[in-house]
């Protein structure tokens, strides 16, 4: 990173960013940087901050201080209109006065651009869409899925260094919402163009992007491929909203001669690889359910808990029990339904899982 | 007794409609009816006859004065309406960038209140701001902008903008209401993708207002060509439209050419409202997708400041004839000269001794008391039997009790005029309860309406689980929570009556004259203060009425009259 200027491979940075309403701070020392070419994901739950992060970048919001450069150009009085930005909004803000050809024509035409050039744009990026035909549609005479094709042609057709998303499938019932995923996946990649999605969906999120931030109270709080913030998350917060864990509060006993931390937790005693934790500290550790093997209580391993099944719940192709183990732990654990011994309520079973399955948290 | 019961119980929806359709059926169609039969008996040397000829008609379509007088009354219209959007829309624009409610709920109070004061007081307020002893040319001579003053009453300027001023509030409402629903992501969604602040509005914001444009030009427009007072107070006999045309015919004893003239007049209106009601039709695919997410925008600078500008100068011109009303009321002259030359109490002392204006309040009052109870509860009933009532062709029945609201008030007045002498009941302060019942019955209707709407039916429910005979229910249970409805639309049914001008003046006799009427009568031949000191009076009862009113009608309630955002 150069001092004057952005990294020359983000299209768009943030550098410690803050932006306040009166005494509400909605973002809060936000740096980040996206770059050429990503689908970059902001997850985080509702009040987090992602959508006034989305609006910065777009020029709604001025940062109450910290910078944003685009392409490299710092941009904090570029006001939205001047922007190589275009968002997608969340009720998609489609102009109902206008049929579908004259809605995505807008910006070029703003833009003053020849009408056969405006011509061509709007009719490859409708095919782009998969709207070719619907030019003179109007907006009510459109599905759901229709008009969210529209709102993207619309911002796609000006090609924009970013194109913001903000919760665009919000609205859409399940089955729309999966198939509208994976056509803006292929979109985004046909297109070449850099997206940043704000969502408070982690499964969308994780199906989408090729990097994610997690964002709590206006901070990042983790960012990561998906993978990386599934199997290796920072933080309780983090660790509980992407996915179903265990977190359990655990001293620090010392480090074995592998490296691996020795942990307890009420009765508990376990291994943990790659934790830089030193002994006496007290931290929490995740541990996800389907990283815990259950086993018969008489076919225990000699590195397993004992416990007894308190609770299980049957949803189809997994099975989830909860396993009171040590002196009152409880752990939840998913098995799959087809492959693995099934128990009931009571049950005395054993429970295990390797070294590297609990992650030791920053908290 | 049962069998009685049982009766009323089936059919009560249908003895609710009775008052209602009385009222409009036995006075207004009929009326109206009555007008077209006359349009076709013959005037013929000062008398009238009714020998069946078409003879108006004739005369009215091939005599060029009455084209002129048609093309005149179309073109004031249309002056009148032009420049009432021109003002209109950027003040509501401007009311839609006030941020402070308390600041909101002024500019409202002070843009809607020339609807609470009477025609007449307005149009004796111009009258003292234009003339050429007036203020502005007063003002303008003392500065030396002009060495002699300029004509701005007697003729058209004068006429245009005390219509301007006094139909404003129909142009801003509804501009207003479309543009508090805007939806501002798409003024975001605009920005956006490229367009700066004027193009947005351009593109987006004043394409999407239209309806409430066209609803407003709607509006002023009806109102203007069949405004009677302010021609003939403030045109000085040169503004030639067709309701003052209307009412020479009646003077002069030619019924046939006035009820052609009405007819004519009443023929323009619905032509207009239909051009406009197609215009709106063109508009109705703007239905915006999403629930609309109101937001302020932030501030701006220079155009902010401008609108801000604007707001202040509108208010200052809603204000003015009113404020210097009251100022002249304590003028020292006998003439309405301005400045005022010393302080003076006589006016007051004037009005209070003067027997016409004394006997003019007094049936004023009487029949706009009466007429409100009998518009209130024949609403009432009505509203009653269209919101809960099995009623066939309940749309039918609502257009019915609303339809006097679309009628020139002097057609009105000549077709109610004809009726009440064949019926031998004119001049009786009865039949003019019963007429200003029958025009402030649509308010009334409207009003009771949209409250009963918003009743919670479940408490009524409960109120007969535990007991409570529908009466009752009606009583403890549905009329309270319809207060605030039943209380606005009993003030605008009185004010509609006690302001009621260009119908009455057909209907009155000397022994039962209106004030209203009284203070037209007076205008026409003395120009002193007197009236400023009764319009002053007025001004101050008016202002007491809607604050008492007010005290019934709490925060919450009116809060979402007003802010609506």
């Amino acid at each position: 990173m150069s001092a004057d200027g952005a990294r020359a491979s983000d299209v768009i940075e943030l550098r410690d960013v803050t932006r306040s309403f009166g005494e509400v701070v909605a973002v809060d020392h936000v740096s980040l940087g996206i770059r050429q070419g990503e689908f970059f994901a902001l997850l985080g739950p509702s009040g987090c901050g992602k959508t006034t992060t989305l609006r910065v970048m777009a020029g709604f919001e001025r940062p109450s201080s910290g910078d944003v450069y685009l392409r490299g150009r710092r941009v904090n009085d570029v006001p939205p209109y001047r922007r190589e930005t275009n968002l997608v909004f969340q009720q998609l803000a489609l102009f109902p006065h206008m049929d579908v050809y004259d809605n995505v024509a807008f910006g070029l035409r703003v833009k003053r651009r020849p009408a056969a050039e405006v011509g061509d744009r709007v009719r490859s990026v409708l095919q782009l869409v998969d709207l070719a035909g619907y030019e003179r549609r109007r907006m009510h005479e459109l599905s759901g899925g229709q008009q969210q094709r529209v709102a993207i042609a619309r911002a796609l057709v000006n090609e924009p260094a970013v194109l913001l998303l903000d919760e665009p499938l919000g609205a859409l019932d399940l089955k729309l919402r999966l198939q509208m995923q994976r056509e803006l996946k292929a979109m985004q990649r046909r297109s070449g163009t850099t997206f940043v999605y704000v969502t408070h969906d982690q499964g969308e999120a994780l199906a989408m992007a090729d990097r994610v931030a997690v964002m709590q109270l206006g901070k990042i709080a983790q960012l990561g491929a998906p993978e990386h913030i599934y199997s290796k998350p920072a933080t309780r917060f983090v660790a509980h909203f992407i996915g179903d864990t265990n977190i359990i509060p655990v001293t620090v006993r010392e480090r074995a001669a592998d490296g691996n931390a020795i942990l307890e937790a009420n009765g508990l005693r376990f291994a943990a690889t790659d934790a830089d934790a030193r002994p006496g500290e007290t931290r929490h550790v995740s541990l996800r359910p389907e990283k815990i093997r259950i086993a018969a209580a008489h076919a225990a391993r000699p590195d397993g808990h004992g416990g007894t099944v308190t609770d299980v719940t049957f949803l189809g192709p997994l099975t989830r029990y909860e396993v009171s183990v040590g002196e009152g732990v409880r752990l939840v654990v998913q098995t799959q339904t087809e492959s693995e011994e099934h128990f009931r309520r009571d049950d005395r079973v054993s429970l295990s899982w390797l070294p590297n399955a609990p992650v030791v948290l920053k908290d | 007794m049962a069998a009685a019961f049982a009766f009323v119980a089936r059919r009560r929806a249908s003895l609710q409609l009775i008052p209602a359709f009385a009222l409009t059926a036995g006075i207004f169609a009929s009326a109206m009816l009555l007008l077209f039969s006359y349009s076709a008996y013959t005037f013929r040397g000062g008398q009238l006859t009714e020998e069946v000829s078409f003879l108006a008609w004739q005369k009215f379509f091939t005599d060029p004065f009455y084209f002129g007088v048609v093309a005149k009354t179309l073109q004031l219209a249309l002056g009148v309406t032009a420049a009432a959007l021109a003002i209109g829309y950027p003040t509501a624009y401007a009311l839609t960038k006030v941020r402070s409610s308390k600041l909101l709920v002024a500019a409202y109070i002070i843009i809607f209140s020339p609807l609470l004061v009477s025609l007449v007081v307005r149009v004796y307020g111009w009258l003292l701001l234009l003339s050429d002893n007036g203020v502005i040319n007063q003002a303008l001579l003392a500065i030396g902008v002009i060495a002699q003053p300029i004509r701005l009453i007697y003729n058209e300027i004068g006429v245009v903008i005390a219509l301007v001023h006094i139909l404003l509030p129909f142009m801003i409402f509804p501009i207003l209401s479309v543009l508090l629903q805007f939806d501002h992501a798409l003024r975001e969604a605009a920005n956006d993708l490229g367009a700066n602040r004027v193009q947005a509005f351009l593109r987006v914001v004043f394409p999407m207002s239209l309806p409430g444009v066209v609803a407003g030009c709607q509006i002023v427009f009806t109102l203007a060509i069949s405004a009677f007072v302010t021609p003939e107070l403030l045109g000085g006999g040169k503004v030639q439209v067709l309701s003052r045309a209307i009412w020479f015919n009646v003077v002069d004893v030619n019924w046939p050419l006035a009820a052609v003239e009405a007819i004519v007049l009443l023929a323009l209106a619905l032509a207009a409202l239909a051009v406009f009601d197609l215009a709106a039709r063109s508009l109705r695919a703007m239905r915006p997708t999403g629930s609309p997410r109101p937001r302020r925008d932030s501030p701006g600078g220079f155009i902010d400041g401008f609108l801000r500008i604007v707001l202040l100068a509108v208010l200052a011109f809603v204000l003015s004839p009113l404020v210097f009303v009251v100022i002249n009321s304590f003028n020292g002259s006998a003439f309405n000269s301005f400045p005022p030359q010393g302080f003076s109490l006589q006016w007051y002392q004037f009005v209070l001794g003067y027997a016409p204006f004394r006997e003019g309040m007094v049936n004023s009052l009487i029949i706009a008391s009466a007429s409100t109870l009998v518009a209130v509860v024949a609403g009432m009933l009505a509203a009653l039997a269209l919101t809960r009532g099995r009623v066939r062709a309940r749309g039918a029945f609502n257009a019915f009790f609303l339809s006097p609201l679309v009628m020139p008030r002097v057609a009105v007045g000549i077709a109610v005029f004809i009726l009440l002498i064949r019926l031998r009941l004119f001049g009786t302060t009865g039949s003019l309860v019963l007429v200003h019942a029958m025009l402030s019955l649509p308010f009334a209707l409207v009003l009771l309406t949209a409250s009963l709407v918003n009743v919670n039916r479940t408490l009524e429910e409960a109120a007969m689980d535990l007991g409570a005979g529908p009466l009752r229910t009606f009583w403890s249970v549905t009329l309270p929570q319809i207060r605030a409805g039943l209380i606005v639309a009993a003030v605008f049914a009185f004010i509609t009556s006690f302001d009621e001008t260009e119908a009455s003046i057909f209907l009155v006799r000397p022994s039962n004259t209106t004030l209203p009427i009284q203070m037209f009568l007076y205008l026409e031949q003395y120009q002193n203060p007197t009236l400023a000191a009764l319009s002053t009076l007025l001004i101050a009862a008016t202002i007491v009425l809607v604050v008492v009113a007010l005290r019934f009608v709490r925060g919450a309630e009116l809060a979402r009259l007003v802010a609506r955002r």
